[in-house]
């Protein structure tokens, strides 16, 4: 199964990597968030809610542009039927588009917080190196990979319906803009402890109370992502996709 | 793999029994029952929307039956549609992905199917040496011509040997020279292996160079089942073409109503009457020339495969 997996996402980058706009959104993402940002935001950009709240952005909005593709590019090249008359099993066509879409956005939002961290300490540097806090970079990572996932199983229940990669994107787009918003904002009101330890900085706060609110944004995406993709999974059937086309 | 016979290889590659298939309504296959023995090329003749792809789909258990089964390979293709996707190598339409070199292509279905990375890197020389566009495995194949593209469909079809192959219309858009080509792969592939081949089309000269067996199909239901030859035999009936000149209207209208006349055209400077067994043609052709008719060249014929599949077709 986890070679099929494997197996699909091959393709699927390859076919990622064949796209120049591909290079194009990197390069201006890692300009956009990670230059523009960090030069704007200046020492915050490592440690503010701000900051933090681009790491859940972005990555939804990467895995938007790539995840329409999944199956109504596949549709509208007519290779789909091709590729559901394979052995693939259809939870690894799933998997393997998904994990694609959300590889491809993190490794965006990376390169960008790479960018941005360098220019960061070239801009404003006191001689020692200004780093991203390990409980920033963990927490951060979390989201971003959780909406991610969020955000690209159900991009697939848009595309396996669509006809067109560009109605995929509309849908897409008009759904999930806006919502990408919300968890961000929530990140722009937690409490003060958090935000101080966000900044690296000792907090009186008892060790349990962080986990609980911290365990509770991650709760919720975790759940909100396994109730997304056991749908997804389950509303793939092949011979509902097929008459689509 | 999960047979429902015990293990042991079915006669018959397809067995469909009493078939139907309702989308919104609309009857795609109508009770359909066919069986095709396994190592020959079986040709499904039919127009558009007669259900020919519809089949396919249930064969591979794409669109599931509304009531009756399909057996491929001695599988149920409602239960064993993933088994039954193991074996097979399908050409739709015909579904490369154009931004991929010709060897990325077969890799990716080398990788679906398995293989090694020495059998798949092998198997890709093999096939791509053997359709002569070795050469040009790097390049992207959207910059091919529609022949090598459906010649390298077919090679990433067979790149895992399978047990039968269906391809749907594979011959749709080619050139004379590409089809010719295809068709000689397909033959040589029959000699080579003892793999079964099920093909759709709407080129009955295709069908009738390739297939040792045809069934014509419309409106999901089947038509006729048969050899060629015995089709043509069977069903084709016999064909009188005379060319020539001045063939008077009122005669021709006497022998529309003539018991042994099916039908007859007059398309330019050729009247064609289909016959039935038995009628004599020379006393026709002395009723023409009394009629002052100029004949230049007339001939007797059995009908072919398409006069089978348009009587057919037409008859509904």
């Amino acid at each position: 199964m986890w070679h099929d997996v494997i197996t699909v996402m091959w393709k699927e980058w390859k076919e990622l990597l064949e796209q120049r706009w591909v290079f194009w959104g990197m390069f201006s993402q890692a300009g956009t968030f990670g230059v523009f940002l960090a030069i704007h935001q200046g020492i915050a950009f490592v440690n503010s809610p701000v900051s933090l709240s681009y790491w859940v952005w972005l990555p939804s909005i990467m895995v938007m542009t790539v995840i329409a593709d999944a199956f109504a590019g596949e549709r509208e090249r007519h290779t789909l039927e091709s590729l559901l008359a394979t052995r693939l099993p259809s939870t690894a066509i799933v998997l393997g588009k998904l994990g694609t879409a959300v590889g491809y956005a993190l490794a965006i939002t990376a390169t960008a917080v790479g960018v941005g961290v360098l220019v960061v300490n070239i801009q404003y540097s006191t001689g020692m190196p200004i780093l991203i806090s390990p409980f920033f970079g963990l927490f951060g990572a979390c989201l971003s990979l959780l909406m991610a996932i969020l955000v690209g199983s159900a991009g697939i229940l848009i595309s396996m319906r669509a006809t067109t990669v560009r109605q995929a994107q509309l849908t897409i787009a008009m759904i999930f803009v806006p919502l990408t918003i919300i968890p961000a904002s929530i990140l722009l009101e937690l409490p003060g402890p958090l935000r101080t330890l966000l900044s690296g900085q000792p907090v009186n706060l008892p060790i349990t109370e962080i986990a609980v609110i911290v365990g509770t944004i991650v709760g919720i995406l975790i759940t909100a992502d396994i109730v997304l993709l056991i749908i997804a999974l389950r509303r793939f059937r092949r011979s509902e996709v097929v008459l689509e086309s | 793999m999960m047979s429902d016979n015990g293990g042991q290889k079915p006669r018959n590659a397809i067995h469909i029994e009493d078939l139907s298939v309702v989308f919104h309504e609309r009857r795609a296959l109508d009770h359909l029952t066919l069986d095709v023995p396994a190592g020959i090329i079986f040709g499904l003749l039919g127009p558009n929307g007669a259900g020919k792809t519809t089949t396919i789909r249930v064969l591979l258990g794409l669109v599931h039956p509304s009531s009756g089964h399909a057996h491929v390979l001695g599988m149920d293709s409602l239960t064993h549609s993933q088994d039954i996707r193991q074996q097979c190598g399908v050409l739709l339409d015909p579904g490369l992905y154009e931004r991929l070199s010709a060897e990325d292509n077969l890799r990716f279905y080398s990788r679906i199917w398995h293989l090694s990375a020495r059998e798949s890197t092998e198997r890709i020389q093999e096939s791509l040496t053997h359709i002569g566009l070795w050469e040009r495995r790097k390049e992207r194949v959207s910059t091919w011509s529609r022949g090598m593209k459906q010649r390298l469909a077919i090679a990433r079809l067979l790149i895992h040997h399978p047990e039968l192959i269906i391809l749907d219309e594979p011959t749709t858009g080619l050139d004379p020279i590409a089809a010719a080509a295809l068709h000689q792969d397909l033959l040589d592939l029959i000699q080579r292996t003892r793999v079964t081949i099920l093909l759709t089309t709407h080129n009955l000269t295709e069908a009738e160079k390739l297939c040792s067996l045809v069934g014509i199909i419309n409106a999901g239901t089947l038509r006729a089942l048969g050899p060629p030859g015995e089709l043509r035999e069977r069903l084709g009936g016999m064909r009188f073409e005379i060319s020539g000149r001045n063939f008077p209207p009122e005669l021709l209208q006497q022998w529309r109503q003539l018991p042994g006349v099916l039908s007859l055209q007059l398309q330019g400077s050729v009247l064609t009457l289909a016959l039935r067994p038995g009628t004599a043609t020379a006393p026709l052709l002395t009723q023409l020339i009394q009629a002052g008719a100029e004949i230049q060249e007339a001939r007797r014929y059995t009908g072919n495969l398409e006069d089978v599949f348009l009587s057919i077709i037409e008859g509904q």
